[in-house]
């Protein structure tokens, strides 16, 4: 493995966006039902950050708050000159009053963020009115979504959630599931639910349909939280051990297929100290499900077809760690090169390292480049000897799997315009979904280099 | 009568002396077939097979601007549905119209079993002239309507002249053999029987223009261009990449290439015959036309395994060089070839050296493959040919005398396949297309041993498999874990056997 200066690659600029704004941040906000964002930013900012990770990522938009009625100052040149906290304040007004809404999240920009308009003052005046209104700064320059949604995360903890309380007992939150940015979100939730009743929990999520702020107040009651990701939201988890002293259990992705979702429960049964045999009926039961299902295509993909071996993946860390455990430990398949582009905080690097070399692989020689910059990999992979049979990316990387002759398989933001609706690929039914969708690219005459 | 007169081909199994059950080993293989105790052989078990028809149908939908009628019950032929995807694939890959082919059904029903089913196939025949104008039309003729005893031929020879296409009729019946490369001879009989293989004067070329005293230039030009062609046969196993890369080579002998008769159309073929040499890719195809053109036009042929392997290739090429006379030419390239291709093989062939690799599939095939993966330093651990006739005697000389105590076997069954894997645990399957899921269910990764989209034949065949049998020895999570979790249908009994103990003597 080479060191890490060589591996964090930086061009003079950056094309390809595959994070939005950190105003995306509010799309956190906007998953919980109920919970309304009010701008006080450029009358254009929401647009831009929301189309990379919401219109462009599955053709998603939020609900019941569609992105054109969230309520905006629409920042103008008379607020840079004279400051705009007095118009902010009058729009939540205004939001609270026209609006159903049961929490509102202020945000503001980068504009606001540079004249210094105090949104903290804005938000404490409305101390004891019918609606809490809490929040958030979320100025472009300093972080992409993931830094907004970290921060609106933090305000809600911080700003709405009260002191300790009685735990209630099987009670877990879920985080690691970055809403839109994931575009399976919806899907992946309800899987991870479904799971964890099964398994004789409470399971408490926050986002989706009908979770809202009722959902939220139960946060600090959980006896454990369970984060599915590399790295995002470990400093949620911490936070609330830190405030509420519950315990967390760290699984590094969301899993997809037979092997990953068996470790996974398998983590979940010790952490929790579940009975044995049950647990161990319950793998066998989905394993068997996720083999008849795909046992009854192996005719299909198997006739006639050269089907290839490797690929090279392009995308989010939680992206690119659940799909290469996949490929790798489930259908066989061997990474070439695997790009990491959501900007990973360095301290983080190590931790998605590690997540991502654990496979099931003699000769782990693929390299791992993690990079700001969306256009490098096509600019790298297009020089390469073995650049991989299928590229495994965002709608982006299409024209370069075009030009490399590789098949192209959506998995990482943005994904392209395209429905997800209720689509995941988590657990062993989506492990199923998965590889259904993988194949039917390559049958629906898939690309193949020689 | 020579075979070529007769209205109806003759089935391989009559043509050449065939089998389809066997297993022995490298060293007496040959011998067993020249004594002849080898085609006394039979399986009392079988599992379900393929029919000629369907690599007829194969044939057939590759030629341009052609309908095909299926003289059958409506459910013969449902494989068009997903051959027709292929053909337009192939058609694109070759920088031809991908116009998808059309094909009718004659629907044979129980009033036609009893009645003849001649008069639908007339109107069908004269429906498909009128609606698609097509310039050939191919009548398969399926196992129905030749129990019963239609004249398919008389059907075809009358209704040529009330229709504007050229007709002709493909016989293959899937009762007549259990050997499918029989299709290749009905396909080929087809086209001899019925379709032009001559220039069409004031058509293709000037007639004046080679009576004119005053212009010999033309007619020398034409010998000339005449006495560097040659004709390369191809079949649906040899991939558009295949071709490009065999085209490759032969123009590098300075040699016009035509390639017949996939993909090829009326007005192509009439100019089978305009060439000096007919070469044969793969002795399981094309000996049957071969053979004819030499008889016809008095055009020699050269039938010369595959071009498979760096031995293989060279021998094939300089085989065709020698006949106009550029034995050193071709082994310049071919040393020049082999040089380039080593060095790109360089990192690949560590991973491959020692590995225990089984192959099954087309007879020819197989074998050059199998020599080919030992001369890279894999270790072969037995060999299924699909089936065999002494068309391939030589090539099997040859791979007796290199692998001597290799298991070979003549079988298409799976049962006896899922057997041998467990009874030899190799490292890797190269198969036939069409197993792949049965190996992996076993527990095994495998390879196609041909296959579109990819080239197999020549040097960067060679490159292209390595390269992908390289990658797929990496990895098996995939195969592994299915078997784990898969039910196989045999029971351990049948697994405690040889898996060749239903080949029994006596036919």
């Amino acid at each position: 493995m080479s060191n890490k200066e060589e591996n964090r690659k930086q061009n003079c600029g950056s094309e390809q966006q595959r994070v939005g704004c950190a105003l995306g941040g509010i799309y956190t906000a906007l998953a919980i039902n109920n919970v309304l964002p009010v701008l006080h930013s450029g009358p254009g900012c929401q647009l831009q950050s929301g189309t990379v990770l919401a219109k462009l990522n599955g053709g998603q938009n939020a609900y019941p708050y569609q992105e054109t009625i969230i309520p905006c100052t629409d920042f103008s040149e008379a607020d840079v000159i004279f400051g705009g906290s007095e118009r902010f304040r009058k729009v939540i007004a205004s939001s609270m009053k026209y609006y159903k809404t049961d929490l509102i999240v202020a945000v503001d920009g980068c504009t606001a963020e540079i004249v210094g308009d105090d949104i903290k003052e804005v938000a404490e005046s409305f101390e004891g009115s019918d609606v809490p209104v809490i929040y958030a700064t979320l100025p472009g320059f300093k972080g992409n979504n993931l830094y907004g949604h970290s921060q609106v995360l933090k305000a809600i903890i911080d700003q709405f959630l009260d002191g300790p309380v009685e735990k209630v007992e099987k009670q877990v939150n879920v985080w690691g599931i970055v809403p839109f940015y994931d575009a399976t979100w919806q899907g992946t939730l309800v899987g991870i639910e479904k799971l964890l009743k099964d398994l004789g929990f409470k399971p408490n999520i926050i986002y989706g349909r009908n979770k809202g702020i009722e959902e939220v107040k139960k946060i600090p009651q959980a006896e454990w939280n369970l984060l599915l990701s590399p790295w995002l939201d470990l400093d949620i988890v911490k936070k609330l051990e830190k405030k509420y002293q519950t315990p967390f259990l760290h699984f590094d992705h969301v899993p997809s297929g037979p092997t990953e979702t068996t470790k996974l429960i398998r983590a979940i049964a010790e952490f929790a100290d579940l009975d044995k045999e049950f647990v161990e009926d319950y793998i066998r039961d989905g394993e068997e499900e996720y083999y008849y299902y795909i046992s009854r295509q192996l005719a299909s993909i198997n006739e006639g077809i050269n089907l290839p071996k490797t690929f090279s993946l392009i995308g989010s860390a939680a992206a690119a760690v659940s799909t290469v455990r996949f490929m790798v430990n489930d259908l066989g398949f061997v990474p070439k090169k695997v790009y990491i582009v959501e900007n990973v905080p360095e301290k983080h690097e190590e931790a998605v390292r590690n997540a991502l070399y654990d496979l099931e692989l003699e000769d782990k020689d693929f390299e791992l480049v993690f990079t700001d910059d969306g256009g490098l990999p096509a600019a790298e992979l297009l020089q390469e000897e073995t650049p991989g049979e299928v590229i495994l990316g965002s709608t982006w990387d299409e024209v370069l799997a075009r030009d490399l002759n590789a098949t192209f398989f959506p998995i990482s933001v943005p994904i392209g315009p395209g429905l997800i609706g209720r689509k995941s690929y988590f657990g062993y039914t989506g492990g199923v979904d998965f590889f259904v969708d993988f194949y039917t690219r390559l049958l629906e005459g898939g690309r193949t280099s020689i | 009568m020579s075979i070529y007169e007769q209205q109806d081909p003759p089935v391989r199994d009559t043509r050449l002396s065939i089998v389809d059950s066997y297993s022995g080993c490298g060293c007496d293989f040959v011998n067993c077939a020249k004594e002849g105790c080898m085609f006394k052989k039979d399986r009392s078990f079988w599992q379900a097979n393929a029919c000629q028809m369907s690599l007829s149908l194969m044939m057939a939908a590759t030629v341009e601007n052609s309908v095909i009628i299926l003289h059958a019950p409506i459910g013969c032929g449902v494989q068009m549905s997903t051959l027709a995807s292929n053909t337009d694939s192939g058609k694109l890959k070759r920088g031809l119209d991908n116009n998808s082919v059309v094909w009718l059904s004659t629907n044979m029903k129980k009033q036609d079993i009893i009645g003849g089913g001649e008069k639908s196939l007339r109107e069908t025949i004269r429906y498909a002239d009128k609606e698609f104008r097509p310039e050939i039309i191919f009548v398969v003729v399926t196992c129905a309507p030749s129990i019963i005893g239609d004249d398919v031929g008389e059907v075809v020879k009358s209704e040529s002249e009330n229709i504007a296409a050229d007709i002709t009729y493909i016989h293959c019946p899937g009762f007549k053999s259990r050997v499918v490369a029989s299709a290749y001879d009905s396909f080929y009989h087809s086209l001899i029987k019925h379709i032009q293989f001559e220039p069409e004067p004031y058509v293709d070329y000037n007639p004046d223009d080679f009576a004119n005293p005053y212009n010999r230039g033309g007619l020398v030009n034409y010998q000339y261009n005449k006495g560097r062609t040659v004709n390369l046969f191809n079949a649906t196993s040899i991939n558009p990449d295949d071709e490009a890369e065999i085209v490759r080579l032969l123009n590098a002998l300075d040699l016009n290439v035509q390639i017949f008769a996939e993909y090829s159309s009326r007005d192509k073929m009439r100019f089978i015959s305009e060439a000096a040499l007919n070469v044969s890719m793969c002795n399981v195809h094309d000996d049957y036309i071969l053979k004819y053109l030499e008889e016809k036009y008095g055009i020699p042929y050269i039938i010369q395994g595959m071009p498979l392997g760096k031995a293989g290739i060279r021998k094939w090429l300089v085989s065709i060089a020698s006949f106009f006379g550029k034995e050193e030419m071709a082994e310049r390239i071919c040393d020049y070839e082999e040089k380039r291709l080593d060095a790109a093989l360089e990192e690949f062939l560590p991973k491959l050296q020692g590995k225990r690799v089984l192959l099954g599939g087309g007879v020819v095939r197989v074998a050059e493959e199998a020599r080919m993966l030992r001369e890279l330093g894999m270790d072969v651990i037995g060999v299924r040919a699909y089936h065999y006739d002494n068309g391939a005697e030589s090539v099997y000389e040859e791979l007796g005398e290199e692998l001597p105590d290799v298991p070979l076997a003549v079988s298409t069954q799976l049962f006896e396949l899922v057997n041998q894997l467990k009874k030899t645990d190799p490292d890797i399957i190269v198969e036939h297309p069409g197993k792949h899921g049965w190996i992996a269910k076993t527990g095994y990764p495998s390879i196609c041993l041909f296959g579109p989209g990819r080239p197999f034949l020549g040097y960067i065949g060679e490159y292209a498999f390595v390269r992908n049998l390289a990658f797929q020895l990496e990895n098996h999570a995939f195969s592994k874990k299915l078997s784990k979790k898969i039910k196989l249908p045999y029971k351990k009994e049948w697994f405690d056997k040889d898996p060749y103990s239903y080949i029994k003597e006596g036919k």
